[in-house]
């Protein structure tokens, strides 16, 4: 019993071999043990990621220190200034009171991104309770969780969140908790379904083999190995809760003017857009480009997961 | 048969679900809604008398439970309560909107399918990598595009600048395509990207191998083994995005100024016009199990894998709704 | 070749093919030649990562994504296929070069009838005019499927893996080709429906004078099946010559390192004889006893007889092997045994202790004393852990020894299964095949268990891997005087390693006893058509 076969020889090459033996082993160190320059080199070749990083850590500035990047009051009418096209000192144009558009872009942040925090913690946190305990559980738990997730999908959630508004009045809190109890049945569907990859996998089995407990399994191999994906989908979510609660924000459900939101922003655009294209185009796009950044981070994190 | 008897059965649970989980979201809340119906009116101050009548005439003096049950017997009916604002049955007010939301939706829905299939299929057929990278980046920008500013700007320059087409109003099938594109963009994204992930996959399996050992050609192993198998999970998403039509028809129909459910919820959401809310609720989870149903039906159609018994929980199973 | 051959039909010379992205290839053949005359019937042989099925789909082009021909040429018939067109090479495909591809569960369109999948072959090439029915029905009833006009209408879920191997034969033969590329055609398959198809595909080929390109990673197949053995190893070829002498007198230290260590019933027996029942332990009883298993499945489309009355022994420090084909019943009995499924009736027995009817919690003391290690080296452990975690895992659960302790116990099982302590902090994923089903069996030792239960342990692996981990265990059980309960189709190696055995078809025990007795003199008529479906039966003259 000497010769230890080396993966070298028995490792396939080509993708269309049969038998399950050949998965390529990675190379001595592994990918995950790679230098800070291979990092880099890795980086650079990806700038679209690069870029979103950059635009995702600026937006988040806005939120954080919004003085830092304009000299204006968002709040502030200049009458000497109204309606002035996009130019060095007002880079969004200003609007029909003489406010600087980007001013209250960048003032607008904090409040719209802790909306969607608040709304994506709230679906998460319950989400991933009911997937959790549905998916590990089955059979009767499963079933009945289920059923209820079945409901909170069959209302889209910009209308689900439409009717709690309703009932608990108009506001950012409010719109916050109606965006994340709409999040809820997607959350809980993904982390149900991750839960149950992991649970049937053959690893799994062979810790019950071994006399594991339930407790100690979820706790160290089923969580573990579950997080992952939903924290790649609270990321993507976390786009999606952004255009939704922009959405209910324009039709103007959030926090009432002059208080700037991003969505609000984009509406009180809408009857100058023949005169004024800059007031709703230019604080729309910002939305757009921001949610494309976050997504392709989303995506980048997805498609790591999956080839590792 | 029974299959069809078990989805239906489903189907109306979800709708009875749906219904109890309004009732508790809009019923249940603080503050009187007899005081709302009557300062509707103008914000008059209400004498008690008023009041009473009015909660008499709404039945706001009965318990919970007989209201929940009255308006249940209501909706097997047909029959979703009055509109506070409107004064009218709720389920007349919908009827009026439904038809022009619906026509919204199906050719929105058209247009997401079409768009969808050619650019998810031409990313994966293309033998450019350049092209394909580039349909590949398409999807996930739709996706991440605000609607509603989505529809000003297409408001502003095929409607301001171009002239193209009418800026408001629900007639005529020009009223019809701002607002449509506006609300099939991010329906268009998913269904080209679930298209082009499942091609992707169905293009490297065995059959397709051996349909190309065979001699068939490019196209027709393209079209008639790999699209095939891959339009079975794209249907499904083209199934889900439906009910998100009617949703997004809220804010394209206020920006477009077109009648109809969209704009009919959002009136009623300004308006705490809760039997309104609670019937165009309804009406849009009706819309989603029905859509779901009428998939769940075809699937078997298409897949002939899932026509045998126990095929309930396969098509489930192949649909992604439920796991092994 | 020498100059007097007939016009060869084939020829391949030094093909180059390589996978990878455009910055990064990894070559995958080295420049391969052969050649091959009409009518002749050609094995390619070799182990995963060998080559081989890379050489066969290079011939018509059919590398998967990524994979490209670097350099070289294959001339068919007078014509370099690397050099033709896109038109001229679909003209090719089907109509002169069949393909019988692997898997025949994967193999056909989900979705659309067997008839149109036949149809198909013969409509790309034109030939789906008048009476193209009846030659598809023919094409079915030539393929050995007895009920043509009813597979034709019939979806591929409808039919067995056999029935579609068939269907797929009917379509890699409707046009006729001159050659057919048979790529292991039948490892997916249970033993004696792979015999079946194998005769099968030598009566078509002969009747027609078809010429044969047979891969398979089982010598005794080619050797069956094939006149000319082509070997190969890591993208070479090494090794080609008459099946006789390739088997017989192999000139090449690879193909001998092959033909010792793939299990024959002719090859060494690993197990040691003398643990089979001292007087000390035939008095003490069976280490396990079952007795009557019974399990009924419930599906939606029915309820199924896994494991019907089954009942068996085994000693301390024996191997029982259970053997059958799939859906035999083999591994849920095995499931059984463990408590990982709950038996309807019967009993299981551990050193006297009835497990049957035990809770959870009084069934996780005795989990110490039986462990398991899986198929799949991939599947079985935990991607995220560390080895030394891995092995050390089932100490932790039963919160046995102090963390340093465990780590010094998992250093020295290491040794045991030959594997260097430098991989005690490593992820597995940077393990090939072999050495992590070492881990797992290194795994399984570390409670010191009296049975360990091999569930298919050793078939996903290549033959010259699967030799070493067989020795490995039969070494273990010397040493430490573990049973097994081993669960395999694999008649060669169940003979190699068990000292008794059990067969099993459709949940029911068919036969069971000494492992060599059984063999020589098979009583139950199922059990003989196993022994004669083994490849490679005869034993070669030397």
């Amino acid at each position: 019993m000497s010769v230890v076969d080396t993966p070298a020889a028995v490792d396939a090459v080509a993708p269309s071999v049969p038998a399950p033996t050949v998965a390529p082993a990675a190379p001595p160190g592994g990918r995950r043990r790679g230098s800070a320059a291979a990092t880099l080199v890795g980086l650079l070749r990806k700038p679209t990621l690069v870029l979103s990083a950059l635009v995702v850590l600026v937006v988040v500035l806005w939120a954080l220190v919004p003085g830092l990047f304009s000299g204006y009051d968002p709040l502030y009418a200049d009458t000497s200034q109204v309606l002035l096209p996009p130019s060095f000192e007002h880079l969004f144009g200003t609007d029909e009171l003489g406010r600087d558009v980007f001013t209250r872009m960048v003032h607008g942040t904090a409040l719209t991104l802790l909306t969607t925090v608040v709304a994506v913690v709230i679906g998460f946190a319950f989400g991933s309770v009911i997937g959790l305990a549905a998916g590990y559980f089955g059979r009767i738990a499963d079933g009945v969780l289920m059923r209820v997730v079945d409901i909170l999908l069959a209302i889209p959630m910009l209308v689900l969140a439409m009717a709690i508004v309703t009932a608990i009045g108009f506001g950012s809190v409010q719109l916050a908790i109606g965006v994340g109890i709409g999040m809820i049945g997607s959350v809980a569907r993904v982390m149900r379904s991750e839960v149950m990859r992991v649970r049937q996998s053959t690893f799994i089995d062979a810790e019950r083999s071994m006399g594991a407990r339930d407790g100690y399994i979820i706790a160290r191999h089923v969580l573990p190995n579950a997080v992952g994906p939903v924290l790649v989908l609270a990321i993507l979510d976390f786009g999606a809760a952004i255009l939704t609660i922009a959405a209910l924000s324009f039709l103007g459900y959030g926090t009432p003017p002059p208080t700037p939101e991003w969505g609000s922003l984009v509406a009180s655009g809408r009857a100058y857009l023949t005169t004024a294209w800059w007031m709703s185009t230019l604080p729309g796009l910002t939305i757009a480009v921001f949610v494309v950044c976050i997504n392709r981070i989303a995506r980048e994190l997805q498609n790591d997961r999956s080839s590792r | 048969m029974l299959y069809v008897l078990r989805r239906v059965l489903a189907a109306v649970f979800v709708m009875w679900a749906a219904f109890t989980v309004t009732f508790i979201i809009l019923y249940l809340v603080p503050g009187d809604p007899a005081l709302l119906i009557v300062g509707g009116d103008g914000g008059v101050q209400a004498t008690p008398e008023e009041l009473a009548a009015v909660r008499a005439e709404y039945g706001f003096d009965q318990p919970v439970i007989v209201q929940y049950f009255q308006a249940l017997g209501g909706v097997l009916t047909g029959n979703l309560g009055m509109s506070y604002q409107m004064r009218q049955p709720v389920t007349e007010l919908i009827g009026a909107q439904f038809g022009s939301t619906f026509a919204l939706a199906m050719f929105a829905l058209v247009v997401a399918v079409v768009a969808g299939l050619v650019i998810g299929g031409a990313a994966v057929y293309t033998k450019s990598r350049i092209l394909s990278q580039l349909l590949d980046s398409l999807p996930p920008i739709g996706a991440s595009l605000p609607t509603f500013w989505v529809g000003l700007v297409l408001m502003q320059v095929f409607c301001f600048q171009l002239g193209w087409f009418p800026s408001a109003g629900d007639r005529g099938f020009d009223s019809l395509v701002l607002p449509g594109i506006t609300m099939a963009i991010p329906g268009a994204a998913s269904i080209a990207q679930v298209f082009a992930k499942s091609l992707r996959a169905s293009s490297r399996d065995d059959y397709v191998t051996v349909a190309t050992a065979k001699g068939a050609s490019r196209m027709r192993v393209f079209i008639g083994h790999a699209a095939r198998n891959a339009l079975l999970p794209t249907i499904t998403v083209a199934g889900m995005i439906v009910a998100g039509l009617f949703a997004y028809s809220a804010i394209t129909e206020s920006i477009f100024s077109r009648a109809g459910l969209g704009m009919a919820l959002d009136n009623a959401v300004q308006a705490k016009d809760i039997p309104m809310v609670s019937g165009i609720v309804l009406v849009i989870a009706a819309v989603f199990v029905v859509t779901n149903l009428i998939v769940d039906l075809v699937y078997p159609i298409i897949d002939p894998r899932l026509r045998r018994p126990g095929a309930s929980k396969a098509v489930r199973l192949q649909r992604g709704l439920v796991e092994a | 070749m020498s100059g007097t051959d007939p016009q060869p039909l084939l020829a391949v010379d030094d093909l180059k093919v390589s996978y990878g992205s455009r910055s990064h290839r990894t070559p995958a053949l080295h420049g391969v030649s052969f050649s091959m005359v009409p009518g002749e019937k050609i094995s390619i042989v070799g182990e995963s990562g060998s080559g081989k099925s890379t050489t066969a789909h290079a011939l018509i082009g059919l590398l998967p994504a990524g994979g490209r021909i670097d350099s070289g040429a294959v001339s068919f018939a007078g014509r370099d296929l690397t050099r033709l067109g896109d038109r001229a090479l679909r003209a090719v495909r089907g109509a002169e070069i069949g393909l019988i591809p692997q898997d025949p569960m994967t193999s056909l369109n989900p979705v659309r009838r067997i008839g149109k999948q036949v149809e198909e072959a013969l409509a790309v090439h034109g030939r789906a005019g008048r009476g193209v029915e009846r030659r598809v029905l023919e094409g079915l009833r030539d393929a050995g499927l007895p009920d043509p006009e009813r597979v034709a209408a019939q979806f591929p879920h409808e039919l067995s893996g056999g029935m579609r191997q068939r269907v797929l034969i009917a379509i890699a033969l409707a046009c006729s080709p001159r050659l057919v590329i048979a790529d292991e055609p039948t490892s997916a398959l249970d033993v004696t429906v792979q015999r079946q198809i194998l005769d099968h595909i030598d009566r078509v080929t002969a009747a027609e004078g078809t010429s044969m390109l047979l891969i398979t990673h089982d010598l005794g197949v080619a050797g069956d099946r094939t006149d000319r053995i082509i070997v190969m190893n890591e993208g070479e070829i090494v090794e080609d010559g008459p099946a006789d002498s390739v088997l017989g007198s192999p000139a090449d230290a690879y193909t001998k390192r092959l033909l010792a260590a793939a299990p024959s019933l002719s090859s060494r027996v690993l197990y040691s004889g003398q643990t089979v029942a001292t007087a000390e332990t035939a008095a003490a009883g069976p280490l396990v006893s079952v007795r009557a298993l019974r399990k009924e499945f419930h599906t939606a489309a029915g309820s199924h007889l896994a494991v019907d009355d089954v009942s068996f022994d085994i000693a301390a420090g024996e191997t029982l092997a259970i053997v059958g084909e799939s859906g035999s019943g083999k591994s849920t009995t095995a499931r059984l045994l463990l408590q990982l499924e709950k038996a309807d009736a019967g009993s299981v027995t551990l050193d006297g202790a009835e497990l049957t009817g035990l809770s959870a919690a009084r069934i996780r003391p005795h989990r110490l004393a039986m462990q398991m290690v899986y198929q799949s080296p991939y599947a079985s452990l935990s991607p995220r852990f560390s080895v030394g975690d891995i092995i050390s895992e089932p100490l932790r659960i039963h919160r046995i020894a102090s963390a340093a302790e465990r780590r010094r116990i998992a250093a020295s099982l290491l040794d045991q299964v030959a594997l260097p302590g430098s991989v005690l902090d490593r992820s597995p994923a940077e393990l090939s095949g072999g050495q992590r089903q070492r881990v797992a069996i290194a795994r399984a030792l570390a409670p010191q268990p009296k049975l360990i239960v091999c569930d298919e342990a050793v078939s996903a692996l290549d033959v010259s891997v699967q030799a070493q981990v067989l020795e490995l265990l039969a070494e273990i059980q010397r040493e430490r005087g573990v049973a097994y309960l081993f669960i395999s189709h694999d008649l060669a190696v169940v003979r190699q390693i068990a000292h008794r055995v059990v067969v099993m078809r459709r949940g029911r025990v068919v036969e069971q006893g000494d492992t060599e007795a059984t063999f020589a003199h098979p009583v139950d008529e199922y059990t003989r058509q196993l022994l004669d479906a083994i490849p490679g039966r005869q034993p070669v003259s030397t």
